[in-house]
């Protein structure tokens, strides 16, 4: 489908003429993109667009097949940017018979797209602007009168066009990074609603349920996902600061203290506040809960929980180490529409900042930013959402912010890209590295591998992890073999993404789980398309050059900006058992050439070469770098 | 008179809906199903009604419990329950 929100033209065309080359959800929408933003055109300005995407599998039984994908140009780089929520919009969008919205221009008005089937229209969204993401749920299920219709929005933030901005489905479900609520904002478009009654089919029905059958099996047997049935993922938070990842008060440290992390316990939430466990369509494992606060300032909360990243961005982060205000910080991001990442490092930046003398009470309305003050960092982040006072510089992010504020504060800013981050990239190496080179700008879901968290000292997994991998090297601490490990995992994350299953049954979790042949052999029964496991990774490849080059070509990206934070680069880890693990740049800038090798690209600036593109069958994104003076002429 | 029933483990992931309406017809559809899962997201409750009736395009439940096998292991029981009719309200 197609939306032009400047003239009101809704159209639709067919999803096949993509599908072959590019799969679906992420890989397509990159492709649109790709093709139909010129260089020039600025992230808010309405040439640009934004691409709504279910996946292949979306609407079936395959594992996780729920997953939406959003797409866009990019307020952090000026390049390209995904972001991927779970949810039930991707299947509603399917009942529908939609596979991708796409949408461009700028109401004139604000206004929400409404989808009943192949009912579509705009409608005026004035009542609701201004409205946070919950209540924006309640307005638009009231206005249609169907407590069951599917909704996507953004909240104040997008529309103040906060850097930082998301775009939130099923009231706590958050397409988070990338900004992309403020591209929804900068369109006037406040939500998009869809209802659909249809169905989804495929093309071998038996065959394709023999394999969903298999794959729930492998699933249901692997050890690797048993913490995650149990927990969700915050099951994983004690270990990451376990494994020197938890970037404590700003990456000063890798390491959060005993006495305060065993307040955030995993056991702590699911013994006091949990109510019962959520999941979303098809998801054999339902690793999300509903928790209720019933004591303390925050009484009566009641909210859809949350992932690990939560808990390292408010607990490791800003030091805050009572459970409730975690509940707090997450809802409040919901309610507003803003990135728990990016916001949290925002405002840690500035703690950090505080801490320093580089900020004080002068630049801060007169609050203290003093660590662990949740009450603090909760009107930090109304104000940021608003724009209003000092938040009004923290909603540019951490790097803008900085930038903004001079006084040698940009070292304390940690962000890639642009973009504010969660993520240690100290440690493991592999997945530091997988951060760094992201073509979004940071995040864990595209190119960084978790094996190396869990493979090590484990015989069975590392025979396993070998052969899925094709890498002998998974200690956390070592240099070789990563660049490849990366490689791999982005060409699975670029399937998974596309193919609109969830992450945490694919071989990044495990090498037991969904690799390139059970995608292959779920694609093949779907579509009746007979897919090889090599074609799979071709497209993998194809799809991962197009988001190089529009970053190439639309913000200039190169070899400088796949670089952890500098911090990262001079600090070591300052306690508990990684104490004094420092990163290498001289092993780091080595790693980084291998990975551009052998990706097929220019080893010292990290640009496409025309053999590699062209054996991709991109000769046509080869020709627009070599007119742009940005391809390597071999 | 359709019942609507509380659960307590019900996960709301509405994979019953699709493995019903796939069993039966082998397309994945909500509204073909036998079984309706409701959610009431701002409350965190979720309700199941069983259609033992063929009405409004549904098909009639008629016990062969192939949607259990979809159901996340923390709510098979409580599913189960419900389709036997042990679970009324």
């Amino acid at each position: 489908m197609r939306v032009d929100l400047c003239t009101g033209s809704i159209s639709s065309e067919p999803t096949i003429k993509y599908a072959k080359e590019w799969l679906g959800a992420r890989g397509i929408s990159q492709r649109i993109l790709y093709n139909e933003i010129k260089p020039w055109v600025t992230p808010y300005e309405p040439a640009n667009k934004i691409v709504i995407s279910a996946g292949p599998f979306t609407g079936t039984l395959a594992p996780g097949a729920t997953r939406l994908c959003l797409a866009s140009k990019i307020v952090f780089s000026y390049g390209v940017g995904t972001a991927n929520m779970c949810g039930f919009f991707a299947p509603e969008l399917k009942f529908a018979g939609y596979d991708h919205i796409v949408i461009q221009g700028r109401a004139r008005q604000p206004v929400y797209l409404s989808i009943d089937d192949d009912r579509v229209k705009l409608i005026d969204a004035r009542g609701i602007w201004g409205k946070t993401t919950w209540e924006t749920d309640d307005l638009v299920k009231e206005e249609v009168g169907d407590e069951d219709i599917q909704i996507i929005c953004i909240g104040p933030a997008g529309e103040n066009l906060v850097r930082g901005a998301c775009v939130i489905g099923n009231r706590n479900r958050a397409a988070a990074k990338c900004g992309l609520g403020a591209i929804m904002g900068s369109k006037n478009l406040k939500a998009v609603a869809v209802r659909g009654t249809g169905s989804v089919e495929v093309a071998q029905p038996d065959r394709f349920m023999e394999a969903v059958d298999r794959n729930l099996e492998s699933i249901k047997e692997s050890p690797r996902l048993k913490p995650l049935f149990e927990y969700g993922t915050i099951g994983i938070f004690p270990y990451e600061n376990e494994g020197g990842g938890m970037t404590y008060k700003n990456y000063q440290d890798g390491y959060m203290p005993e006495e305060s992390i065993k307040h955030l316990d995993p056991d702590i939430f699911v013994s006091k506040y949990k109510q019962r466990n959520i999941g979303y369509m098809a998801c054999p494992m339902a690793c999300s809960r509903y928790y209720k606060v019933d004591h303390g300032p925050y009484a009566g909360l009641a909210t859809e929980g949350f992932e690990t990243n939560t808990m390292v961005d408010f607990g490791g982060k800003l030091a805050i180490d009572y459970a409730p205000a975690i509940i707090k910080a997450h809802s409040l991001c919901n309610q507003l529409g803003l990135d728990e990442d990016n916001t949290s490092a925002a405002i840690s930046w500035a703690f950090e900042c505080y801490q320093r003398g580089i900020l004080t009470p002068k630049d801060t309305d007169g609050l203290r930013l003093e660590w662990s003050d949740y009450g603090v960092a909760f009107e930090l982040i109304r104000k940021l959402a608003y724009r209003e006072g000092f938040g009004n510089l923290l909603a540019e992010g951490p790097k803008y912010g900085s930038e903004i504020l001079g006084r040698d504060s940009g070292y304390y800013a940690m962000a890639l890209k642009g973009q504010g981050i969660y993520e240690e990239t100290r440690l493991p190496i592999g997945w530091g590295l997988g951060v760094s080179v992201a073509t979004r700008g940071g995040g864990h879901t595209t190119g960084a591998p978790i094996c190396e968290l869990f493979v090590e000292g484990d015989p069975k997994l590392t025979e396993s992890a070998e052969k899925v991998f094709g890498v002998k090297t998974f200690s956390r601490v070592e240099y070789q073999d990563k660049a490849r490990l990366v490689i791999y995992t982005e060409r699975i994350q670029e399937l998974i993404n596309s193919s609109g299953i969830c992450m945490f049954f694919g071989t990044w979790e495990g090498p037991d789980l969904i690799g390139f042949g059970e995608i292959a052999e779920l694609y093949s029964a779907a579509t009746g398309w007979e897919t090889t496991e090599e074609e799979l990774v071709r497209i993998a490849d194809r799809i991962f050059n197009v988001e190089k080059a529009f970053n190439v070509l639309h913000a200039d990206l190169g070899r400088k900006d796949d670089y952890p934070p500098q911090r990262c680069l001079r600090e070591p880890i300052k306690s508990g058992p990684f104490k004094g693990h420092a990163l290498s740049k001289e092993k780091y800038d080595s790693m980084l050439d291998e990975y551009y090798q052998l990706h097929g690209w220019n080893k010292d600036t990290g640009l496409q070469t025309r053999t590699c593109l062209e054996k991709l069958d991109l000769g046509d994104v080869a020709d627009d770098l070599e007119k742009a003076n940005k391809l390597v002429r071999i | 008179m359709i019942n609507i029933i509380y659960t307590e483990k019900c996960v709301g992931c509405r994979s019953c809906e699709i493995a019903c309406s796939y069993h039966h017809q082998k397309i994945f559809s909500r509204k073909k199903s036998s079984i309706e899962v409701g959610r009431l997201e701002g409350e965190g409750k979720f309700w199941v009604v069983v259609h033992r009736k063929a009405e409004n395009g549904r098909i009639a439940c008629v016990g062969c419990k192939f949607c259990l096998k979809y159901c996340p292991g923390v709510a098979r029981d409580e599913l189960e329950a419900i389709l036997d009719g042990r679970k009324t309200s």
